[in-house]
């Protein structure tokens, strides 16, 4: 079963209107990987040049937050919930 | 706001409604004779019907003022439709005038508005005020008492002397009324407002629930534009809205629904805190998000590129001894405000410090060259205390060490400079009791006084929010100030473009939708899409709207407000930038697009579109 991974509403125009995907990836940094190689226009807008998640980004992974630079040592499990979440916010 | 009576069928229910189906009640104060005229108005449109600047524009584009502390000019003072109302979060006052503090090239005060949440709207939905028009001025300290003649009578509004108020701070003025009035809430000065002649950016508080039962200083402030500056100038430190609360019937399972979205959905998920179903801690949360890519001001709007600014990071900040609680504004869900406390002897939340919210830690620390905690909750509180806006204020405390480092022979504001805590707190007290007026008028006009416009960050007057403008070439088409008018200043950071055709479109077309939220009453941090506030309008008022029709009203809304610019003489000139904004700055880790040439192509276009956008609304007739 694979892992399901939501972007931020903003995002999904660079991903032919798509927030949701199902995705297989040992962990969530090689899921980013293997989101962005299939939707390129996000590489630039999720990973900076090292290819880390942009520290503007948190992680939910099964509804617990995790800061961006966690991404590489989240375990991804059949089943999983993860969410790229903005944290950049007005007011 | 309420329905005609032709409108009701014979069991008193609703029908389908269009806006002549609705009637508001104006209150037209004349504060020099001492005269109230109350007068009920049925709507002409839906911008009548809403409320808020929607409203208040049409009001304002009938009139003519060359000097906004003049007796004849009007200060206007509504609700939108969803104040006061059972829809969560609908607690906006609003507060309309030209302003003391924005202004035109040509030298004319400029339409403005500044608005904010706390009780007080509510109360005067309860009593069954849409609207005050404020004009003349009081020939003496004076606070206005709305209240009912008799328990369900008509609406009065009282004139009393407010003599024992002056030179309060602004919780103390409203904990003295909270014993004298025990079923109101209020909006007051503070000591700027009170001095406004040489204070251009003095706020109004409006009071809380959790104020007047803590007895913390915890108001919310419209603090944009001087709209306290102009409270004052019209001898009014107070307005006393008094009477029980009005306890609605049950809500609709649609409103229900709604309310529960805006709680715990996704489009307040930001403001939240991450126990309140994974939030993402506020916009304290900016300075984790913005510093590291070091996108975010210091040092007046130039980033050091260093981690100064890391010990001012929530998480370090509950680190100790502190304890930052999430509260609430009066029966929200988002819990938005993150209280700063001492920690107390029993190890719970002790002595309030200062609710600290992304813009005045910034502006009040950071981009002053403070990266003290203890620092910063001082001086938020001293400038919300006396009564300023923290955005114009930080800002043009950030102008003057900016000014004063490069000009060390002669310095302004007794020799201010950045980190200096000390002197800052003196200067800021100066400011705020009215002995200051060098750094009270503004960054503008300071900088037009020096000679020194490249690094003074405003558009318009109106000094620049806690975002960099480096990144940001829409800040000077945002009609009140920046961040809150003109939703563009996170779109490099998200989205990445840097085309001139996606940001005339960013401008013209998507930036300004932010402007719902100033006329419906609802706060900004709800989130809802206009899908659900369509929702929202039909479950509170019967109004059945389309999105594309609600668009073209939020459209409208902000062409009457450029119109409004036009009219006081704005032309391309006023729509600008300080010149240092377009330099590169190798430090931010962003795109560098925002060069000269770029904004003025960008300008040339957009305000191009601008023009063709009014005529096709007609609105270039009016005025």
């Amino acid at each position: 079963m694979p892992v399901e991974l939501v972007i931020p509403p903003r995002l999904s125009q660079f991903a032919n209107g798509q927030r949701h995907f199902q995705l297989q990836a040992g962990t969530l940094q090689e899921l980013l990987e293997h989101l962005c190689s299939q939707h390129p226009d996000l590489r630039v807008r999720l990973l900076g040049e090292t290819g880390q998640l942009y520290s503007y980004f948190a992680i939910l992974h099964n509804q617990q937050q995790f800061a961006a630079d966690a991404a590489a040592t989240i375990a991804c499990r059949d089943g999983d919930q993860l969410e790229i979440m903005t944290l950049a916010s007005g007011g | 706001m309420s329905q005609t009576a032709e409108n009701k069928d014979s069991n008193g229910d609703q029908e389908a409604k269009s806006p002549t189906d609705f009637q508001f009640a104006r209150y037209n104060v004349d504060l020099s004779l001492g005269k109230v005229h109350p007068e009920n108005i049925t709507c002409e449109d839906y911008e009548d019907v809403f409320g808020g600047i929607a409203r208040g524009f049409k009001f304002l584009e009938n009139k003519s003022v060359k000097d906004a502390y003049d007796p004849g000019a009007s200060l206007v003072l509504n609700l939108g439709v969803l104040s006061g109302t059972d829809f969560m979060t609908g607690l906006r006052t609003y507060f309309l005038a030209y302003s003391p503090l924005k202004r035109s090239l040509s030298g004319m005060p400029s339409a403005m508005w500044s608005t904010g949440s706390g009780k007080f709207g509510t109360k005067l939905r309860h009593l069954d005020v849409d609207e005050l028009v404020l004009t003349g001025r009081c020939a003496g300290p004076t606070l206005l008492h709305i209240h009912r003649s008799e328990e369900d009578g008509p609406t009065v509004i009282d004139f009393v002397d407010a003599s024992d108020l002056v030179g309060l701070l602004v919780n103390d003025k409203i904990q003295r009324l909270h014993q004298q009035y025990a079923d109101a809430h209020f909006a007051v000065i503070g000591p700027a407002g009170e001095t406004y002649q040489t204070v251009r950016y003095a706020a109004v508080a409006l009071s809380t629930e959790n104020q007047l039962k803590s007895g913390d200083p915890k108001a919310r402030y419209c603090g944009r534009g001087g709209m306290g500056s102009m409270l004052g100038s019209k001898n009014i430190l107070a307005i006393v809205a008094d009477t029980p609360d009005r306890r609605g019937g049950k809500q609709p399972s649609a409103l229900k629904i709604l309310n529960q979205e805006v709680a715990r959905g996704e489009g307040s998920r930001r403001f939240r805190d991450a126990k309140k179903n994974n939030g993402g801690g506020g916009t304290w949360a900016n300075y984790a998000a913005l510093d590291p890519v070091h996108a975010m001001p210091e040092m007046n709007f130039v980033p050091t590129g260093s981690n100064k600014s890391e010990q001012l990071y929530r998480p370090n900040v509950e680190k100790g001894p502190y304890i930052v609680k999430d509260e609430s504004c009066y029966r929200c869900g988002i819990s938005c405000h993150k209280n700063v406390y001492d920690v107390g002897e029993d190890g719970k939340a002790g002595n309030f410090r200062a609710k600290v919210d992304y813009e005045p830690l910034n502006l009040l620390a950071s981009n002053i060259g403070i990266f003290n905690i203890e620092q910063a909750l001082e001086l938020i509180e001293q400038v919300d205390n006396l009564g300023m806006d923290s955005i114009s204020c930080g800002t043009t405390l950030s102008f003057a060490m900016e000014y004063n480092r490069r000009n060390p022979e002669s310095p302004i504001a007794e020799g201010l400079s950045y980190g200096d805590y000390e002197k800052t707190c003196d200067i800021v007290e100066k400011i705020g009791t009215g002995q200051l007026e060098e750094l009270g008028q503004g960054t503008l006009r300071l900088s037009e006084q020096l000679h020194a416009e490249s690094y003074a960050m405003h558009s318009k007057g109106l000094e620049f929010p806690a975002y960099l403008p480096q990144i940001n070439p829409g800040y000077p088409w945002a009609t009140a100030g920046g961040h809150m008018s003109m939703r563009t200043m996170f779109l490099l950071l998200l989205e990445r473009e840097t085309g001139l055709d996606y940001w005339v479109d960013a401008i013209t077309n998507k930036g300004y939708m932010t402007l719902r939220d100033d006329f419906l009453g609802a706060c900004k941090f709800s989130g809802m899409t206009h899908e659900q506030i369509c929702s929202a309008l039909s479950a509170v008022t019967g109004i059945e709207m389309k999105v594309p029709e609600l668009e073209r009203i939020i459209k409208r809304t902000f062409l009457r407000a450029i119109q409004l610019e036009r009219q006081v003489g704005m032309t391309d000139a006023d729509y600008d930038m300080p010149a240092e904004v377009h330099e590169e700055y190798p430090q931010i880790e962003l795109p560098h697009f925002n060069t000269p040439e770029f904004f003025s192509q960008l300008k040339q276009k957009v305000n191009s579109r601008l023009d063709e956008m009014i005529v096709e609304e007609g609105l270039n007739q009016v005025g």
